[in-house]
């Protein structure tokens, strides 16, 4: 069984631009089969041995196993009419979604894995950034981060040092807002919403809401889904799966000070569904 | 099956140049690369960082680098050397990968999960001829009594097996021929691998449950 606070969350399912009107669809949640239809009108349904609540927000289905305490995290960006925004993948990943949660909060590894376009040798340095939980918001947060890129677009022609802030409002969901090449004062949004299929594999959605005004949504989606593509097999060869919430487990260095944040977060909330409990 | 007794891990030519080796015993997986200078290392198959395996990072010579954040470990100490993410700082110096005792002798690369208390004791000359590795999904109990009855008709002389415990639910079968005759080698290798083949098929069958 899963923890009451894992229990309780609003769950991606599936993207509804992916999803075919009115036929009944099968997945997993949390090692629960789950049958959603998606009707007209941007309504859905959904139910395991019962039905189940069902939200429709930022172009995914979403569910809950238990009673929801509160309202899906706020993304106001999401309803700037001139932003590029739709799911880019829904990719499944043998890992624990706070697992791939992370990965996605991580900067050092961009000239490593996303060589050439995230990142490249020899600007590895992951310079001091701000961490902050915020209790009133119950998220965490890194701003200030920057780091060089070579290709941190499709809108962008050359390298150029960006900044980020990594947002994580949800256990399993993170949001990252990094510089428009387009507009100084406005920022890319880019979401992971991680779908628990049981506590070792996960469904990552993953949204795009960018400010790109020449490029045709494949060449989107298709830049998202390379660096996608170039982290799977890293989270796949990580062991143990399930994410060790002791700080002595693993060794973090002044880089993973988010993660140390994530991490504690997590435990501060009881999780234990895909992580290793402190001892 | 002791932690403490020395097993076969590799066969030394699993280990070209530059490249690094993804071995198991008694359930622990390993890296094993060989460095530039010759020297072979067996290390537990995790970076301290974040748990990536580093069967799946680059030998470059003197050190390992983890494919996720590049962090690098030297030969033989497994001592991390660099962090890219702090080029400036110098690493912590607690942070050392579990390192497992290493013997490459025979053609094979022998390590144990707990220092064996003697050398590799063997009869073996120095250069046998090593038959291929034959991974067996059944546990190394059941295959040892097939191999001491293993005698296919006309092998020539008798091969030496150790058996390569990888986990209680799988073994890999390791031979060597001491003394192969001078020629026809190929023939030999090809005969004992049909008959090691047809005794892992034995070995695999389970009875209907």
């Amino acid at each position: 069984m899963p923890d009451p606070t894992t229990t309780n969350l609003w769950h991606p399912i599936a993207a509804c631009a992916d999803t075919p009107v009115g036929t009944p669809q099968r997945t997993t949640l949390l090692d629960t089969p789950i049958t959603y239809t998606l009707h007209g009108e941007g309504h859905a349904t959904a139910a395991s041995s019962s039905m189940l609540p069902v939200l429709i927000r930022y172009g995914y289905i979403w569910t809950s196993l238990g009673t929801p305490t509160a309202d899906l995290f706020d993304i106001p960006e999401y309803a700037e009419p001139d932003r590029r925004r739709f799911n880019a993948a829904s990719v499944s990943v043998h890992v624990s979604a706070p697992r791939a949660v992370e990965n996605f909060l991580d900067m050092s590894h961009f000239p490593f894995v996303h060589t050439g376009i995230l990142g490249a040798e020899p600007h590895t340095e992951v310079k001091e950034y701000d961490v902050e939980t915020s209790a009133e918001r119950d998220e965490v947060l890194a701003t200030r981060c920057r780091f060089f890129q070579p290709q941190p677009s499709t809108a962008a022609d050359q390298g150029a040092e960006v900044e980020y802030v990594y947002r994580v409002p949800h256990p399993n969901c993170a949001v990252l807002y990094k510089s428009s090449v387009i507009d100084e004062n406005r920022r890319d949004v880019i979401g992971i919403f991680v779908q628990p299929v049981s506590q070792e594999r996960v469904r990552a959605h993953m949204l795009v809401c960018v400010l790109d005004d020449r490029s045709d949504d494949a060449t989107i989606k298709r830049f998202q889904q390379t660096v996608f593509g170039q982290d799977k097999p890293i989270l796949e060869n990580q062991f143990p799966k399930r994410l060790p919430l002791d700080p002595r487990a693993e060794s973090p260095v002044r880089a993973d000070r988010v993660s140390i944040a994530y991490r504690r977060w997590l435990a501060a909330k009881g999780i234990t569904y895909g992580v290793i409990p402190a001892a | 099956m002791s932690a403490h007794a020395w097993h076969p891990i590799a066969a030394a030519r699993d280990l070209p140049p530059r490249h690094v080796f993804h071995a198991k015993l008694l359930g622990q997986e390993l890296a094993v690369w060989r460095a530039d200078d010759g020297y072979v290392n067996v290390w537990e198959n995790r970076c301290l960082h974040r748990g990536v395996r580093l069967s799946i990072g680059l030998n470059e010579g003197q050190e390992l680098k983890c494919q996720y954040h590049g962090w690098r470990y030297a030969s033989r100490t497994a001592g991390c050397t660099y962090i890219p993410a702090h080029p400036e700082g110098a690493p912590a110096r607690r942070i050392a990968n579990r390192i497992f005792p290493v013997i490459e002798r025979h053609g094979l690369v022998w390590s144990a999960l707990e220092t064996p208390p003697d050398d590799l004791q063997t009869s073996l000359p120095p250069d046998p001829l090593v038959l291929r590795e034959i991974a067996i999904d059944a546990p190394a109990a059941i295959v040892e009594p097939l191999l001491a009855a293993y005698d296919p008709p006309g092998h020539g002389p008798r091969p030496i097996f150790f058996i390569q415990p990888t986990d209680s639910e799988s073994c890999v079968i390791r031979g060597v021929i001491p003394e192969p005759p001078p020629t026809d080698t190929l023939a030999l290798l090809r005969l004992h691998d049909a008959a090691l083949c047809a005794l892992r098929d034995l070995a695999e069958q389970r009875p209907a449950a």
